[in-house]
């Protein structure tokens, strides 16, 4: 009787773990279908940063009169959601469309959290150091000042509809200043939004 | 008798050759509705694309189309931009569908703007995402809703 027992537990297990496996699939980014989901997902990123190239490259706001490029530093993007994001997941879309548009040219030596890339300056440490050749070490006066930032943030909302059901709406609000200036050259937002079950958590 | 059936046959030939020039010169070549060749039903029409260049270089394209359904439904679309010789012009975010809406029995109408000035030329696509079968990357046929 024990051992009936026994086999029938063992089979409920097997079955049960047979059921919860769920195979893992690549996502075809360039032909993904719609999957809603209450957060924010990298489809979201996209449109709100495709968006903003988009209405930045129809302003004429970086194109500099006379030609050449303009240097842009990027300034502090707040993220004020509920979710832990890296702002990065915008600012790298919309810094990579720039440069493609060959109208603007990102700095990494200076942005508001210091410089991204901090080897710029570590480098000139150099000077003067024995073991480098003088002639290979970044000169005094050679890196260029940024025309122009970018800044922006992320906001999140919830609305409760009904006892039931919950929306999300996201802001994606981002300016491009002149820093000779302080003036906006440019201002943008995005919005999305999202319902669901208010079960369902967004962050 | 033998001239009079080669004529006949001459003649009807031209007519279906005729026939078919025109639904083809109905199109607009820089756009392509996904699935419309093959189904002259088909509920979306682009009508016509609209382009200049902007003060910054960048070539600004709209498109004018008509939806002959009765129903609202969002549409999407996407664009390879190409450079004088014809190679595309690289954007990673122009490999995404793009969404628009279009209303009932209404002009409908998406502007795009070019990732360059190297972009010289454009082709458009356009597909309804709930039809699998205009999906360009599918090898599959299907019906019309």
């Amino acid at each position: 009787m024990n051992k009936i027992k026994l086999a029938m537990l063992s089979a409920a297990i097997i079955l049960s773990t047979g059921c919860s496996t769920v195979a893992t699939k690549n996502i075809d980014v360039h032909n993904d279908k719609e999957v809603a989901v209450r957060g924010l997902n990298y489809k979201d990123f996209q449109k709100a940063a495709n968006d903003s190239v988009d209405s930045m490259l129809r302003s004429g706001a970086i194109s500099k009169p006379g030609g050449g490029r303009y240097v842009l530093a990027i300034s502090d993007i707040i993220n004020d959601t509920m979710q832990r994001i890296d702002t990065d997941q915008l600012v790298k879309k919309i810094r990579v469309a720039l440069l493609q548009s060959g109208k603007v040219v990102v700095t990494t030596a200076v942005s508001a959290k210091g410089a991204e890339d901090k080897m710029s300056m570590d480098a000139r440490k150099l000077r003067g150091h024995g073991e480098f050749n003088q002639k290979t070490v970044a000169g005094k006066g050679q890196m260029i000042a940024p025309d122009m930032s970018l800044s922006g943030k992320i906001i999140q909302k919830n609305i409760r509809i009904n006892r039931s059901e919950e929306q999300t709406e996201y802001y994606f609000q981002l300016s491009l200043t002149d820093i000779n200036t302080g003036l906006a050259l440019w201002e943008g937002e995005t919005v999305l939004g999202k319902r669901g079950s208010g079960d369902s958590v967004s962050w | 008798m033998n001239k009079l059936i080669i004529y006949i046959f001459i003649f009807a030939t031209s007519v279906v050759l005729s026939g078919c020039q025109s639904n083809a010169t109905g199109v607009e070549p820089r756009v392509s509705v996904v699935g419309q060749q093959k189904y002259s039903k088909y509920p979306y029409e682009a009508k016509e694309v609209v382009y200049s260049i902007n003060s910054g270089g960048f070539i600004e394209a709209q498109v004018n189309g008509f939806n002959h359904k009765h129903n609202y439904n969002k549409l999407e679309y996407r664009v390879d931009w190409l450079n004088s010789k014809g190679i595309l012009v690289h954007s990673s975010r122009h490999n995404q569908w793009t969404e628009f809406p279009v209303f009932r029995n209404q002009t409908f109408s998406f502007t795009v703007v070019a990732p360059n000035p190297k972009a010289t030329d454009f082709k458009i696509y356009i597909r309804d995402p709930k039809q699998n079968s205009y999906n360009i990357y599918s090898t599959h046929e299907g019906e019309i809703e």
